[in-house]
């Protein structure tokens, strides 16, 4: 396995790849979401979303393995949007998930933690 | 959008420049995500403060260059098919494909038909992958029965042609035989039964394969 350069801006790509699509799946948990609306809050967690548009290429990938699904709604202003919601193979796919990423992440931050200490 | 504004003008340049990129996806795939951009910019400029050039170039730029999110969507359909949870296994249609590509033939030939119609209308395989297991062969291992079914040597008789005018009958005795059609050496008309029968049951376990390869995730 290749270590990574420690501070490579590579690290953050790295991560983010793999966490992005659990995010876009915890957000259309709560509630259906049209892009730009999703991509607005996937823009809340600093460094989540470099460039915007790659998240349509992701979302397509969701919708054609089934994770998520889409549906066309009027909307007040201008033109129908297509709302993103969750599967309910999206939403196993997620439950699996945060189990690993908590056990993950706490393991790491124990790691981590005693390292600095 | 009814009159062209400076800002109209470069969403129009970048959703231009975004599908000649996208050249390299599938058709709909393209549009789909043409379609979701310009979507998103519409909501973007709707909801910005303003609409002037420099901040619609804002939002271009945290869209990314048109190139780097096709390269996304490339990357993404290398993965597409790889779902984070789930089976590994071939999805029902594109197994469906695999079996009525080579046997559908038996089925009145129609089975065929539909076995073409799943293979080209799965995103699983690339277009050359299609070609080749559409042409190998047509009908798929029923080719072989319809390939002995012409008249491959056949030999046809019949009498000189020499027709009583009061009677109307035949009175030559003389018998006339021709054959007509090709014909191959024995062995080598075995060898193309075995070909035809088999080719396509060999080409249909390699698009399989091929899926399934298509399905493995990219190590990064």
């Amino acid at each position: 396995m290749q270590c990574m350069e420690p501070g490579g801006a590579n690290n953050l790509a790295q991560l983010r790849r793999g966490v992005l699509v659990f995010c876009v799946l915890a957000i259309l948990r709560k509630d259906e979401r049209y892009g730009f609306d999703l991509v607005r809050a996937l823009g809340q967690v600093d460094g989540l979303v470099t460039t915007e548009g790659t998240i349509y290429p992701l979302l397509a990938r969701l919708r054609r393995t089934g994770l998520v699904d889409t549906v066309w709604r009027e909307s007040e202003a201008g033109p129908p949007r297509r709302y993103y919601r969750l599967t309910d193979q999206g939403q196993r796919a997620l439950t699996v998930w945060l189990e690993d990423w908590t056990r993950f992440r706490n393991g790491v931050d124990r790691l981590v933690g005693a390292a600095h200490d | 959008m009814t009159e062209g504004t400076v800002g109209d003008q470069i969403v129009a340049e970048y959703l231009d420049q975004l599908r000649a990129a996208a050249d390299v996806l599938p058709a709909a795939r393209r549009e789909e995500l043409v379609a979701e951009v310009g979507a998103h910019l519409q909501d973007a400029r709707r909801e910005a403060l303003r609409d002037d050039d420099g901040t619609v170039r804002t939002l271009l730029d945290r869209l990314g260059p048109p190139q780097e999110i096709v390269a996304a969507a490339v990357a993404e359909d290398r993965t597409a098919t790889t779902p984070p949870v789930g089976s590994r296994r071939l999805p029902g249609r594109d197994q469906a494909a695999t079996l009525l590509l080579p046997l559908g033939g038996f089925l009145f030939l129609v089975g065929w038909f539909a076995g073409v119609i799943l293979l080209w209308t799965s995103e699983h395989w690339t277009t050359r992958q299609k070609v080749i297991g559409t042409l190998v062969f047509p009908f798929g291992s029923a080719s072989a029965l319809i390939l002995g079914t012409l008249p491959g040597r056949s030999t046809v008789c019949g009498s000189g042609g020499e027709i009583d005018v009061e009677t109307g009958r035949n009175v030559s005795t003389e018998v006339v035989c021709s054959s007509q059609g090709f014909s191959l050496p024995g062995w080598l008309g075995a060898v193309v039964f075995v070909v035809m029968v088999f080719a396509p049951i060999a080409v249909s376990i390699w698009l399989s394969s091929r899926a399934h390869a298509y399905r493995r995730p990219v190590p990064s």
